[in-house]
């Protein structure tokens, strides 16, 4: 709850909600949207613009906020406090649930200001994209533990952060098998797939991996 | 309370600590002595579940995992930076919640009197001084009332106020039958508290007469003796505070106190303390401690 108190009482969430609105708004209205609206799973071009938004930036935004999750608190041993009071598979489900809810928020924010343009609340469209950034925030929680201290965290955060997505869609769009094998582990694959059931289950367990990576390195590292 | 046997901590070309074999037991203060580098921080870190041991074991409360016995525990860490972006008194609440012990807020703002913090309830953490911390972190420390406390190095780099507020936070916890387990690397701070001390050096347990610190202080040969006015009550554990740090074997009457002490050099630190205090100084005496006993 620290982590989520301290995002959303700082100008963070607000500046991070009129980002996403301002950009979902302004691609919503780009001709090809609506040239090509009837192919997009989503039909309302808001909720297409938050999609497109959060594909290109979510990744982005994620570590902007919190590349240093993990990383801070071991680099400023504040985390001897929380081990010595939790367990530290404790620690990580906290930092990911506290990270989800502020973004929950956000993205709740922005699909409210869309509605009050389109007259729509499109609450699938929005858990879709939640499940993308909940894979976004699972990375973010994995590199800061693998890089522990905030300044490698914030460097290596932030070219993940715009190679991920590059690399992702590459590996989808390519037929070259050095690369191809990559589409399965990134959410850009499954989210062509019809079926929007399939792309929340494998969101989830893509997230649900990296958690536990992510805990099974805190685990033996010494802190 | 705690049993560790054979724990040894090697990293790739030190050995941090080496076959260490102790007991503490209900109701002991026991005091870790040892000086920079000895392997406190890195025992002390292995009982707390901060690292974890190359080989051998540790039982806390007679369980041999920390799972069950967190939340009957107090931890202070070492050198440990605070959330400074929080108050004191939302610094306390957050990590009492994360021990799953939540209080009423009256109940923290009284835990932050008994530390001497109360007039900085609501301050940020942040324009602490570094006795400030320390104090905040014994606070936090004995929150959730825990049976065992583990303090590591509470004595280090503070000023001489937060030294005896920290004193006597650990003199309470003595008197409530509470066990305490501390580290410091000179006796001095931790004579007149603990009930056991174990020496350690280059991450081995030694015997008192091979310990260099002891060594030290049992070579205090000089006995000053000091002619004063009268002290009142309040002025006296001020004063005890700024001695302890110069001699040993202190003792203090209302017109009178005497030390043991290295050598002559030391008298003047000892004039200071009491010009500090505000106590007119009428007589100083210094005797070979040896030839007087």
């Amino acid at each position: 709850m620290n982590e989520f108190k301290q995002l959303f009482k700082s100008t963070k969430s607000i500046l991070t909600i009129v980002i996403i609105f301002i950009l979902s708004t302004f691609v919503s209205t780009l001709p090809f949207i609506a040239a090509h609206q009837d192919k997009w799973e989503a039909k309302d071009p808001y909720s297409i613009g938050n999609e497109l938004v959060m594909s290109l930036f979510g990744f982005f935004l994620i570590f902007l906020l919190s590349h240093d999750i993990l990383s801070r608190e071991i680099h400023l041993k504040t985390i001897r406090f929380l081990v010595s009071k939790t367990t530290r598979l404790n620690i990580i489900i906290g930092k990911y649930l506290g990270l989800m809810l502020f973004w929950l928020s956000c993205i709740m924010t922005t699909y409210v200001l869309n509605m009050v343009i389109s007259h729509r609340f499109l609450f699938s469209d929005a858990l879709k994209i939640l499940t993308f950034i909940s894979v976004g925030i699972s990375c973010a929680l994995f590199l800061s533990m693998l890089f522990p201290t905030p300044q490698k965290s914030m460097f290596v955060g932030m070219l993940f952060s715009f190679l991920f997505p590059i690399v992702s869609m590459i590996s989808v769009l390519s037929s070259e098998r050095l690369i191809h094998w990559f589409q399965y582990m990134t959410p850009y694959y499954y989210v062509r797939l019809s079926e929007p059931l399939t792309y929340v289950l494998m969101n989830t367990a893509l997230t649900v991996i990296l958690l536990i990576g992510t805990a099974l390195l805190f685990q033996r590292r010494d802190v | 309370m705690l049993h560790t046997k054979e724990l040894t901590k090697k990293y790739r070309t030190k050995v941090a600590i080496d076959h260490i074999t102790l007991d503490v037991n209900q109701g002991d203060i026991f005091g870790l002595i040892g000086p920079k580098g000895s392997g406190k921080t890195t025992f002390f870190n292995i009982i707390t579940g901060i690292s974890r041991p190359t080989s051998g074991t540790f039982t806390m409360m007679d369980m041999p995992s920390l799972k069950k016995v967190r939340q009957h525990i107090g931890v202070l860490p070492e050198y440990t930076d605070l959330y400074e972006g929080l108050t004191a008194l939302e610094h306390i609440a957050y990590l009492s919640k994360i021990t799953g012990t939540r209080q009423k807020t009256s109940d923290y703002e009284e835990l932050l009197e008994f530390v001497g913090l109360d007039r900085y309830h609501q301050e940020k953490v942040g324009s602490f001084t570094p006795g400030m911390k320390k104090r905040l972190g014994m606070a936090q420390a004995i929150a959730h009332r825990p049976e065992f406390i583990l303090l590591d190095e509470p004595f280090a780099d503070i000023d001489a106020d937060s030294i005896l507020h920290i004193q006597q936070v650990i003199d309470t916890l003595k008197h409530e039958r509470k066990t305490v387990f501390l580290t410091a690397d000179r006796p001095r701070f931790t004579n007149s508290i603990c009930t056991k001390t174990a020496f350690i050096s280059e991450g081995k347990l030694v015997s008192p007469h091979t310990h260099p610190q002891e060594k030290t202080i049992t070579s205090s040969n000089i006995r000053a003796t000091f002619k004063h006015a009268w002290i009142d009550d309040e002025v006296k554990p001020v004063l005890t505070q700024y001695l302890q740090t110069v001699g040993t074997d202190l003792v203090i009457s209302d017109d009178e106190t005497s030390l043991l002490i290295r050598s002559e050099a030391q008298v003047p630190s000892i004039i200071r303390a009491f010009v500090k205090c505000k106590v007119d100084l009428y007589r100083v005496t210094a005797q070979d401690a040896m030839s007087t006993s």
